[in-house]
């Protein structure tokens, strides 16, 4: 005997799982990334308004203006179909995921009595996490998946004939082309098809045609495909209106981490790096990976790490959406090398990091590089990354640029007096006098495009009487003294 | 030094910034004296610059950037007419060598071309600083060698540019050694990619473009700043002040490169006249002989007139042009292609005479000069109508048969970034969600939307928030790249031809279309350079037509298309009571609405109904004051009476560019030229000085011809609105020639007519399947695809039946059909085993014919043809062609099944029209053949077929519906607000049912609608025609 649990309007129900409260009115999922956005799912308001699967989101909004669309969610659907395994997988531990939002267990090595009572207990767990299923049972795979198609909501398939009669040809998921052939010839149901001879058919249309015979017939006899462990631990929600506050980010983190991490306890695993996802509405949105230095579920720990960068986060826009995958790792990683520095307690560095961060601002702690960009001294912080150390990218040797410099972070304003529209005489704290040769100008400018953080930079190298080098920038109207050689004349007056 | 020798525009498409008019304006701002346009792999731009370079008083330098086999680009320049003409042959060679796009010229190939030409070693690209710049002094030393192998020491110099980068110095100095070492002599330049420094943003963009990212992670490929702009000769002095040999050097440069793109060197095509003949001699004899052959006996009148043109066709030069195009004619006319010059060429009797037109201008009254004066210099603009498809490609193929693979070419089309592509390209770059993109897209104008909203509304209703940082640079960019060259396309029909190697006057370069070359300029520039354009224009009409005469002679009804009377009644009924589905020009809604108002009953009513339905007389209010007066509800006044000779044919309202020309010669005594020359100065792309300046002349000459100042203004404002717009009278007529024709044919070879329309899809404004109904609707049977009968092509099989083709079905290749013919020619099929056995179809043909229909023939009905050909027929057995036919399981098609098929087999049904189908299930719906017999204002409830959708820029927002049923087609009438209420159903709904009131003017029918609702979808939905819809 076989389970097939089944979600109807699956794409709907993995958007609306944490929904609350429900729509009422008629709601449709629609398919962004195809031309012309086709629904993918509708709920009984909208089928009887006559929005029907495929149809436009235009045309389906022809039908009622008041229809609500929402955009098909695939990460919604896959932590859905997660969900659906794990609930087959307490009835039987070979179990297939047959379609989206459809899974079917082998419940060959319980007892009879236990099949209804296991259908039941599936229904009812899944409709207190929020989810509409059907169950269907009967004595091979495909018939149960039929069963569940039908049923309301549970569904025992005892005379397979008399319930296949009417069913149409659809619902038995043919290859397209035979699908297109028998509909051409105006056999739309399985027993339409079951009038034809078998052997006709299947010297006709092949092996895949002959399988839908028997399949239609009641005696498909099919193994399962059972699925692999899980391998990817994610949750995500998307806001039906998008939230100002960090309440219910926070509280949806905490129930995901619960969740998250328990499903890996139970695989004997960690997380490893945890990826955070927030959209905002009409937006930039906002990711961040967090790398976990010491493997671990530790929920607390977890979300004290999340808490912390959600502190600190400002979003420009409400957040319509939030994701958190963890990404496994193995409990233990191996130990530093002999001459490395290690860190006693890698999680806690982290955790100090991740405050810096917030106390700071984003990209105010790490692990300076160099920019691509024209801009002077254009330098950014990453996080560190302990395990992943490299070696310099090898640069192309190109023209020397002089001798190395010693920058001043941040540069000291300087007043700076012309001649020639060339530097004469500078005055700040660290240098004044006259200038007695100069070279430049050099000009860069970029980021034009927002007035924000446009920039524009004019640099003059120049030689004072004591033969010491600086460079000076000059920013709009403002000078600066950005860096001296590593001469020794300019070493004395270094601050 | 006041020269930039090294300047690319934007026609080094995403390469350069700046127009060519943009390059020289401010060349010539800064005090410059000589630019010289060097464009990535191609001379586009030359002709432009030139024109812009000679109205900003500079002297303009052609020359090219050379993108080499090894990444690295050189620039030259073109030193001398040898040189010139070594570019383009280079180039030519290069580009037809080929990969089309990504094309690179070899090292090897310079010497070959080299004569005439200067090489620089070029900027940060160029091969020697790119050696320089990876720390390789040894490599850049071989580089510079290897130019001077391939242009010789005096023609390669060593190019310094300054872009105040820090590591500048010691690149110069680097240059200036090699330079020394070599002996070779420095120059210097900006290596200029944008004229302004507010261009760099754009540069910017255009350069994200190119390397497919955008601009918050194109990083160090952005440029550093803004100096590569065009730069004073003071500015360049001060930069290049270490360097005065360089700056000696671009001076000394400047005035060796001697060449000017002025003349280059195009030499007309010649044409071998008999011996002992003159082209203008030649000329003379075979119009005389062509006039006589037209006329009969050929009056003072006649005489007079092409002694006029024939004098002045001498005096300009242009009779060889004549023999050129009646030899392109002659060749049409030997292979019994038809061929018919449209535009102004109609108003010239020795273009009648050569055959090259149709119409007679001396009976139709037309003014040659608007076709050539005296005053003219460039070449007269002759355009032929071709048929369309196989026909077209063959006197194409011709043209380059004769005068060679490098002697013609099609003319190029600048495809320029315009609304959608221009948001598209900056919101890339910007960063913009590509959702916002789509919505920036959708809402554009197009076709019969104009577009009516404002840059920044436009952009804030795609989903830009008012304080998006990138808002700004949004706006500010969009006028900048807006009508910026973005690519090379394929004028639709130009050529142009030249005596010798074109390839020596233009680069060529491979169309994207197989067996085409095209040159690098569009037509305007040819036009510019005297370069002589021949327009081969594909009409489909002409297609049909051709394939409506032939069928006629085959079955032994011959027509003579210019024999046929132009005052057939039965011809003129069928335009006046608008049954014009499938004819030339008056097949629109629009048309098919004025024609019974209109009632033409004589050919240059036809004229009129064709010039009339144009924007321009729409939007000019010329359509209603014309039919008011037609109808006599308005009196016939002119604006002063000695135009009533000019304007009495058009009922005083003015309708054609010639009734432009001779009000100006009537009421200011302009002379024709002078007429011309106002037209073209009011015409589309006029400059306000210059229309100022003839407004003026004009109003002068009326006013000394003693005119009110009242009718001066009233004439002046007519003349100006009118100009823009106005259809040229010859070409109308052209036009109106066609009309007739497709009518008369309509209405006398009925079968012979629809058959051609069917094989020459798609074409016009109607779907096979609305073709098919209206041709049963005037009596002809037409009979399905059968493999017993039908061929490639629709066939006439009598006087009043046709037989559809394969070429009806869906999918199928001219290569699928020669199986059934070829193996039908020995003898017919004698059963569906032998079908399948001898043609050896593949399975989803096979599918095809059977949901046709198309094996009636062996079938007992559709689905046993269905059943039958799913048996998998083994070639080997020897007897499988005799098997017996088994008995079908699968009962016969219903009737809505039948409909399905037909449809999604061939687009078209020969059963019932689904109206029919669904008339059972509808209530109180009135049918289209009734419409128009129900009382005005009465209110009516319609439904049918949605096949034309229309909301006309000049119908101010009403949207027009055709519906059709089983019994014709019914019109129905949307308000804007109504529209905007239904919308989506209106656009997206195949089958509407339409309540409101009927309104009947002067025997048009419309239904005013004031509900909308959808009809239920039915099966062959999914496979219906596409309708005619917003276009």
């Amino acid at each position: 005997m076989f389970l097939t649990l089944h979600l109807p309007a699956f794409p709907l129900q993995a958007v609306l799982r944490w929904q609350s409260p429900q729509p009422v009115g008629p709601t449709a999922v629609i398919d962004p990334t195809q031309p012309r956005q086709p629904v993918a799912a509708a709920n009984a308001a909208a089928q009887r308004l006559g929005v029907r699967l495929g149809m436009p989101a235009t045309q389906a909004l022809a039908r009622d203006a008041s229809l609500l669309l929402l955009p098909r969610s695939p990460q919604q659907e896959e932590a859905t179909q997660h969900i659906l395994l794990q609930t087959a997988f307490q009835f039987s531990p070979t179990a297939e995921s047959t379609a989206h939002g459809t899974v079917t267990a082998d419940l060959s090595k319980r007892h009879q009595p236990l099949w209804m009572e296991s259908a039941r207990k599936a229904v009812d767990d899944l409709r207190r996490i929020g989810c509409t299923a059907r169950a269907g049972l009967a004595p091979n795979p495909d018939l149960a998946l039929l069963a569940s198609h039908h049923a309301k909501p549970i569904l025992l398939i005892t005379e397979p004939l008399a319930f296949l009669r009417n069913i149409p040809l659809r619902q038995l998921s043919p290859h397209p082309q035979i699908l297109h052939v028998l509909h051409s010839w105006g056999i739309h149901t399985a027993g339409q098809l079951t009038s034809l001879p078998f052997a006709e058919i299947t010297d006709r249309l092949g092996p895949d045609a002959a399988a839908l015979w028997l399949l239609a017939s009641g005696q498909s006899q099919r193994p399962l495909n059972p699925v692999p462990p899980i391998t990817t631990w994610r949750e995500s929600f998307d806001f039906e209106s998008p939230t100002e506050s960090l309440e219910p980010i926070l509280f949806l983190l905490r129930r995901f981490l619960a969740s998250l991490t328990n499903r890996l306890q139970s695989a004997w695993l960690a997380a490893g790096r945890m990826s955070l996802t927030i959209l905002t509405e009409n937006g930039p949105s906002a990711s961040r990976t967090f790398t976990i230095p010491s493997p671990t579920t530790d929920a607390d720990l977890l979300f004290r790490i999340l808490h912390t960068y959600l502190e600190s986060l400002q979003l420009p826009n409400p957040a319509s959406h939030v994701s958190l995958e963890l990404h496994p790792a193995p409990r233990e990683i191996s130990q530093f090398r002999l001459f490395e520095t290690s860190l006693r307690d890698p999680n806690r560095f982290s955790e100090t990091m991740a405050r810096l961060l917030a106390l700071c601002g984003p990209h105010k702690a790490g692990t300076p590089e160099q920019g691509n960009s024209h801009r002077p001294d254009h330098w950014q912080l990453s996080p560190p990354a302990f395990h992943l150390l490299k070696p310099p990218p090898a640069t192309p040797r190109t023209f020397s640029l002089g001798l190395p410099l010693r920058r001043f972070r941040p540069p000291i304003p300087a007043t700076v007096a012309l001649l020639n529209h060339q530097p004469a005489h500078i005055s700040c704290p660290q240098l004044h006098g006259p200038i007695t040769n100069c070279l430049g100008p050099w000009r860069s400018s970029g980021h034009w495009w927002e007035p924000e953080t446009s920039w524009l930079s004019e640099e003059w190298d120049i030689a004072m009487p004591d033969h010491s080098l600086w460079r000076i920038r000059r920013t709009g109207p403002a000078w600066f003294l950005d860096a001296c050689s590593a001469s020794p004349a300019s070493r004395q007056h270094t601050p | 030094m006041t020269a930039e020798l090294h300047i690319r525009s934007a026609f080094s498409f995403l390469q350069g910034a700046s127009s060519p008019e943009e390059i020289a304006t401010e060349a010539a701002r800064l005090g410059l004296t000589t630019i010289a346009l060097t464009d990535r792999d191609n001379l586009t731009g030359a002709p432009r610059f030139l024109k812009a370079a000679r109205r900003a008083g500079l002297r303009a330098i052609t020359g090219a950037e050379l993108t080499m086999e090894d990444g690295s680009v050189i620039p030259v320049l073109a030193a001398s007419l040898t040189g010139y003409r070594n570019l383009c042959r280079l180039l030519t060679q290069t580009k037809l060598r080929g990969p089309r796009l990504s094309a690179t010229t070899r090292w090897n190939d310079l010497p070959e071309f080299a004569e005439g030409l200067v090489a620089l070693t070029g900027d940060a690209d160029g091969p020697v600083r790119r050696a320089l710049a990876c720390g390789q002094p040894q490599q850049a030393l071989n580089a510079a060698r290897q130019l001077i192998h391939a242009f010789g020491p005096r023609s390669v110099y060593v190019e310094l540019q300054r872009h105040l980068h820090r590591h500048e110095p010691h690149e110069l100095k680097a240059l200036s050694d090699l330079a020394a070492t070599l002996g070779l002599p420095l120059m210097a330049s900006n290596g200029v990619t944008h004229a302004t420094r507010q261009r760099r943003p754009l540069m910017d963009v255009l350069t994200c473009t190119r390397h497919h990212t955008h601009l918050d992670a194109a990083g160090q490929l952005l440029s550093a700043n803004s100096e590569r702009c065009l730069k004073s000769p003071h500015a360049l002095q001060s930069l290049f002040a270490a360097f005065p040999q360089a700056l000696h050097g671009s001076a000394e440069l400047a005035d060796r490169l001697s060449f000017s793109l002025e003349n280059p060197g195009y030499e007309f095509p010649s044409y071998p006249v008999p011996e002992g003949e003159s082209p203008d001699s030649f000329l003379r004899r075979i119009t005389m002989a062509g006039a006589r052959s037209r006329y009969g006996h050929m009056g003072r009148r006649h005489h007079q007139q092409i002694e006029h043109e024939l004098s002045i066709i001498a005096r300009l030069g242009f009779s060889a042009y004549f023999l050129l195009v009646w030899d392109i004619v002659n060749f049409c006319t030997s292979r019994g292609i038809l061929v018919q010059g449209r535009g102004s060429a109609a108003n010239s009797v020795v273009c009648y005479a050569l055959g090259i037109t149709a119409c007679d201008p001396i009976a139709c009254q037309l003014l040659f000069e608007r076709f050539l004066s005296e005053g003219r210099t460039s070449w007269p603009d002759i355009d032929l109508d071709l048929p369309s498809g196989e026909r077209r490609e063959e006197v194409i193929q011709e043209v380059y048969r004769r005068w060679g693979p490098h002697g013609a070419a099609m003319t190029a089309n600048v495809i320029t970034f315009r609304g959608r592509s221009a948001m598209r390209t900056l919101g890339a770059a910007l960063n913009f969600p590509p959702d916002v993109l789509d919505r920036f897209s959708r809402l554009s104008g197009h076709g019969d939307f104009p577009h009516t909203l404002e840059l920044k509304e436009q952009i804030l209703k795609a989903g830009i928030p008012a304080d998006h940082p990138r808002l700004p640079a949004a706006l500010a960019l969009y006028p900048q790249i807006h009508g910026l060259p973005r690519h090379l396309g394929q004028h639709s029909g130009g050529m142009i031809i030249c005596q010798g190697k074109l390839s020596s006057v233009v680069p060529l370069e491979p169309a994207a279309m197989p067996g085409r070359v095209i040159a690098q300029w569009d037509k305007d520039d040819c036009a510019d350079l005297g370069i002589i354009k021949v327009d081969l224009l594909g009409l489909g009409m002409m297609a049909a037509l051709q394939d409506t005469l032939e069928l006629c002679h085959d079955r032994h009804r011959p027509v003579d298309l210019a024999a046929i009377p132009k005052d057939d009644p039965a011809t003129y009924q069928l335009m006046q009571r608008a049954d014009t589905i499938g004819v030339f020009q008056i097949e629109s809604r629009a048309q098919m609405a004025t024609l019974p108002r209109m009632k033409p009953t004589t050919f240059y009513d036809v004229v009129v109904e064709v010039a009339i339905i144009r924007p321009g007389p729409i939007q000019g209010d010329m359509l209603h004051p014309y039919l008011q007066r037609r109808q006599g509800r308005a009196p016939v006044t002119y604006f002063d009476d000695r135009l009533q000779p000019v304007l009495a044919r058009t009922l005083g309202v003015p309708l054609f560019q010639e009734q432009l020309l001779q009000i100006a010669m009537v009421m200011a005594s302009f002379s024709a030229a002078e007429a011309e020359e106002l037209r073209r100065a009011l015409s589309f792309h006029r400059s306000p000085e210059r229309m100022a300046a003839v407004c003026t002349k004009l109003r002068h000459g009326m006013a000394a011809n003693h005119t009110s100042p009242e009718i001066i203004e009233q004439i002046t404002h007519a003349v100006q609105s009118f100009a823009v717009y106005g259809f040229p009278e010859s070409h109308a007529i052209s036009f109106a020639l066609l009309a007739y024709a497709s009518c008369w044919l309509k209405v006398h070879r009925t079968p012979e007519f629809f058959c051609s329309l069917l094989n020459n899809q798609p074409m016009g404004f109607y779907s096979p399947a609305t073709l098919v109904q209206d041709a049963r609707r005037h009596g002809v049977k037409i009979r399905p695809v059968c493999i017993q009968q039908s061929d490639w092509r629709c066939r006439v099989d009598d006087d009043d039946s046709l037989r559809l083709g394969f070429c009806l079905l869906k999918g199928w290749s001219r290569s699928d059909c020669d199986r059934i013919t070829e193996a039908r020619r020995t003898r017919p099929f004698a059963s569906l085993a032998d079908f399948q056995l001898r043609t050896g179809l593949p399975r989803p043909r096979l599918r095809s014919l059977a949901a046709a229909g198309a094996l009636a023939a062996l079938t007992a009905h559709r689905r046993s043809a269905q059943w039958s050909v799913e048996v998998p027929r083994d070639p080997d057995d020897l007897f499988a062609w005799a098997e017996q036919q088994q008995a079908s399981p699968l009962g016969p098609m219903s009737p809505g099944e039948r409909l399905a098929a037909d449809y999604g087999a061939t687009g078209l049904t020969l059963g019932p029209h689904p109206m029919k189908i669904l008339r059972p299930h509808l209530t109180g719906i009135t049918t289209a053949a009734s419409l128009p017999h129900t009382p005005p204002h009465q209110r009516v409830r319609t439904a049918g077929l949605v096949i034309c959708r229309q909301r006309p820029g000049t119908a101010k927002g009403i949207v027009f519906l055709s519906l059709e049923d089983e019994t014709g087609t019914a019109n129905a009438i949307v308000y804007p607000d109504l529209y905007e209420k239904y919308r989506l159903l209106i656009a997206e709904e195949p089958f509407l049912e339409i309540e409101g009131s009927v309104q009947t003017t002067d025997g048009v029918t419309h239904l005013r609608a004031w509900k909308i609702r959808p009809l239920p979808t039915t099966t062959v939905a999914a496979d219906l025609p596409p309708s005619h819809d917003f276009r």
